[in-house]
Formats: structure tokens, sequence, C-alpha cells
């Protein structure tokens, strides 16, 4: 079998992909790949035709393909290796990829290994909707891509499951098409996304939004004929007596991302069960030494400027320890979700270096303070699930630290 | 006849409610219920001008890519947001396009252009 010796082999080309390659190669890596299953890199970027993107990292408002376009340009302007249509089939912990494509299968060999495949969409069957199973039910990102990409529409009358971002970007987009959106429907009782997106998505084409409401039953059977809804209780069950059904033809579920692991499984990573990505260290380094991770397979973020910038932190670190530059770990100090904290990213520091700090809680709240062990504390007006949390540690804080530190709880508390 | 309008803030999470009043020549009389500099600047602004940028697609003639990712240079009115959509649903463009080039210039004499956000090579 063709082999092929790399320095840094990062897997995918989505944004994620794309920032750890062109840092790996400006921090002096040789020989950089990416490996992208698709028959172009951007990832999902390109069906994201919105704008919205770049406002933290290039402090412009751009639409998705014009943020991948920088990318996908730079990349190419430093001559990174970027084979496309060519699926990663194994990688093991010895950092040997193995790549199916057109020309048969081969091997790369890397010094470092980059996780950037992204997260993928939970489904229908994921959170057991009721009902028939007929045409016409689709995940938000599906009927994104039948639109922005293919041409086509998937539906005249539209019924959207979950108030995440993409479900109500897909709201105003089917809107636009000249679709009738009926209704958006979140179980929680407050919206799942950002609120540029509420007020910009929902609320300026007058669609129906039902918090704390759910669907009980899907009704049709060849296709979607109406939906039932419900109202449920502080348990998210529903409410007997308060069905109302809505006639539709399409049910659209934005109901949440899983971040992509299957790969890194094979390798031997191990995985959060609160993220479903990779445990990680200040380095974006996973539980195998040379196999990093950054982007959505961590963890989902919200801003595709965090997933550009915490890839940035993996194609570095990738780079030095391909150079055999790999700091001596003097330190592993675990961060702890303390009271009202879901997840942190990384899970460990050394301390030794200046860390950012990504975090979500689990309930919305108001006149909070974030506190982070006896180092940092930071008064935050509101917090809600749907918004990540960041914090840049510096060097100085860090230093406050007692050197027996071995574990720092995070939480968040009332003002 | 006085006015009130409410406004959301989207400039954090926070999303005051912001409260308008405005006269019946529809100055603004009273920004209410805020809870920083922003929260004003914004409902001001959107209240003078609920203006939205437009992004949306065309159609290809002869790509192996059928659509053309495009956005409006400048805000656009919120209520002309439909009929600048009808009117790029007659719209059909040829390759080659570079990113931002101007696929229609003016569009419905609301001084915006809409430009490609996209490349389609030859």
């Amino acid at each position: 079998m063709n082999e092929q010796a790399i320095d840094v082999a990062v897997i995918g080309a989505g944004p994620a992909g794309l920032a750890a390659a062109i840092k790996a190669k400006e921090a002096g890596a040789a020989k950089v790949t990416i490996i992208e299953r698709d028959e172009q890199p951007g990832g999902l970027l390109h069906q994201c035709i919105h704008n919205g993107f770049g406002l933290a990292y290039f402090n412009e408002d751009l639409t998705g393909p014009e943020y991948a376009r920088r990318f996908i340009e730079k990349a190419m302007d430093l001559k990174i290796d970027i084979q496309l249509e060519s699926m990663v089939l194994d990688l093991t912990a010895a950092k040997k990829i193995t790549v199916s494509s057109r020309q048969g299968l081969r091997t790369v060999c890397a010094r470092a290994v980059v996780l950037a495949m992204g997260c993928r969409e939970r489904t229908r069957q994921q959170i057991m909707i009721p009902g028939t199973r007929p045409a016409g039910i689709f995940t938000a990102g599906t009927a994104q891509r039948y639109v922005n990409v293919e041409g086509y529409i998937p539906g005249k009358k539209i019924v959207i499951l979950g108030s995440g971002d993409v479900g109500m970007i897909m709201a105003r987009r089917l809107t636009l098409e000249g679709a009738k959106v009926e209704a958006v429907v979140e179980i929680l009782p407050y919206i799942g996304g950002l609120i540029r997106n509420e007020v910009q998505c929902v609320h300026d084409f007058d669609i129906p939004l039902f918090l704390g409401h759910t669907i009980t039953d899907v009704i049709g059977l060849k296709r979607v004929e109406a939906v039932t809804i419900a109202k449920v209780d502080k348990n998210q069950e529903p409410i007997a007596g308060t069905e109302t059904t809505i006639e539709c033809d399409t049910l659209l579920t934005s109901v949440g991302l899983i971040p992509e692991n299957e790969l890194s499984l094979k390798a031997g990573v191990e995985l959060d069960p609160i993220t479903g990505g990779p445990f990680v260290n200040d380095r974006m380094e996973t539980n195998i030494s040379g196999i990093f991770a950054g982007g959505n397979v961590v963890h989902v973020n919200d801003l595709v400027d965090n997933v550009t910038l915490e890839a940035e932190v993996a194609g570095a670190c990738a780079t030095d320890y391909a150079a055999g530059k790999v700091p001596p770990a003097k330190r592993k100090i675990s961060l702890k979700a303390g009271e009202n904290i879901r997840y942190i990213v990384p899970h460990t520091i050394c301390a030794e270096k200046e860390v950012t700090l990504s975090m979500r809680v689990r309930e919305p709240g108001e006149k909070m303070r974030l506190r982070i062990g006896n180092i940092f504390t930071k008064p935050l007006r509101v917090v809600k699930p749907s918004e990540m949390l960041k914090v840049d540690l510096t060097r100085e804080q860090l230093g406050k630290l007692d050197e027996m530190t071995a574990e720092i709880e995070i939480s968040i508390e009332k003002r | 006849m006085a006015k009130e309008t409410k406004i959301i803030c989207i400039m954090c999470p926070l999303a005051c409610q912001v409260m308008m009043s405005m006269d019946d020549k529809g100055n603004i009389t009273s920004v209410i219920n805020y809870l920083c500099k922003q929260g004003e600047k914004y409902a001001i602004a959107e209240c003078k001008f609920p203006g939205r940028i437009l992004t949306t697609t065309v159609l290809t003639e002869g790509s192996s890519h059928k659509l053309l990712p495009v956005k409006t240079d400048k805000p656009v009115p919120r209520a002309s947001l439909m009929e600048v959509m009808y009117s790029l649903s007659q719209t059909k463009v040829k390759p080659p396009i570079k990113m931002g080039q101007i696929i229609v210039s003016n569009i419905k004499k609301l001084g915006v252009d809409v430009i490609s956000t996209d490349e389609l090579p030859a």
C-alpha cells in the first residue's frame, strides 16, 4: 500500500481543519496535509450562506462562504496539501491513518494528528418523536443544503422543532424562499440559539414561536400532513389536554449537534460524556500523545470564530510535538465543573502559559458571578446555556495558584 | 398619535426589551428599559432604520454549481426584503464570477448592490 510520511496530518477541511493546518504551517511544520472527504474544502460553511461569521475573528460581518474562502486562499498560498474526496477509515494511536479515495487505499504516517471532524446533527430517531414515518422530515442542516446548495425547497408549510441557530436560520431562509413557516417549537422555556437569530429570523418574520412545547404526534402516511404539539410540564412531559394540531407538509428538526468522534475512538481517544468530544489539555491534546483536536469535534461551539481560535491552538501545538518540542508537563491541574457549569474546555491545564477557557452553563441566570478557584472572579449580568462563556486566564492569574493545586473548581454563583 | 415600540436588543445575551416612545412626527421622545449604552444606541438605530443585510442565492447557467450565494452590500429596509427576493428569483448568472462581484446593481432602486459571496469558476 502507498505510504506517505508527514509532520502534521489534519483530519477534516472545515473551519477547524483549515485553521489548524494554517497555524501548523506558520509555526514551521514542513509537511502539513489536510484529509477531507468532500470534494471541496470549507465544510459546512458553504451551505451557511447567511452573515454573522467573523465578527470576533476579523471584526467584519461575513457570510459562511466568505469566511471559508479567506482560509482556503491562505491554505493555498501556504501550499498546504489538501487531499480531497479522501475518507479516513482508520486512525491508530501510533498516528497511522488509513485513507480511501478513488485511487484506492493509502496510509499516511504522521508525527502529529489534529482531529477536526466537526459535528453532525442529532436526528428525529435520537429524540424519539412519536407518530408515523412519512416523507417530509429533515434535519435543519439537510434542508439547508437542499435550499442553499442544491436548489430544492423541502416543502411549502413547515414546522420546525427546536430553536437552535440552524433551525431559526432555516425559518427565515424558507420564509424568504416563499414557504410558510407555521411554527418553531421549543421544549425549553427559552430559545436554544443566539438572541440575534431569535430577533432577525423569527420575530422579523412574525413566525409563531412555541416555547415550552413539544411535538407529540406526526400525522401522515406517505407525506407529513400535520403535527400535534403540546405544552410540557417542568419535567418536559406533555400536558394532556394542551394539544394543538398544525397542518404542514414538512417537519424540520434542529435538536442539537453531536461531535463526530468515531475515528477518535478507533485511536483510543477518551471522550467526555458531557461534551461528546475528547478530553483535552490546554494544548488541545487528547489522552493519546500527539493526537490533538480542535473545534466542534471537541465541543459544539456557537460561533465559528471560536472554532478557528481553538483549532489554531491545536495546530500550533501539533507542530511543536512533531518537531519534538514537547514541553515537560510539570503539572496537570483538572478543571472541575462546579455549580451551574455544564462543562469546561480544556479539561486540564498546566498553568504555565495563558489559556482560554470555554464554558457552558446548565441553567440561565441573571446577576451572577463566575468564580475560578481562588484566582479569578468576574461579575456576569446574564448567563445562558446557548451562549458560551469564554475567559482568558493570564500567566499572572495562573501564578497565584498554590504549587500543590491539583484541581480548580469553576462555578457560577448568585451575586 | 404618539406611539410605543418594543425593541429587543441583540448586542448581548441579556436581550433588553427596550421601550421607545415616539411623537406623532415619528421623533423619538423617550428610550427606557435598557442596561447599557449599546442597548440605547442599538434601539435608536433599529427604530430609525430597521434594515437587514439580505443573504440568498441566485441560479446559475453553465456551471456545475447550481446556485451562487449572494448578499446585499448594505442593509435593505425590512419591508423591502420580499421584493428583493422576488426580483432575484428572476436572476441567472454565468461563470466565471469572482467573489464580491456585483450581480445586480441598485436593486429595486434601493441604493444597494447585490454582490457575490463566493466564486464561480469557469
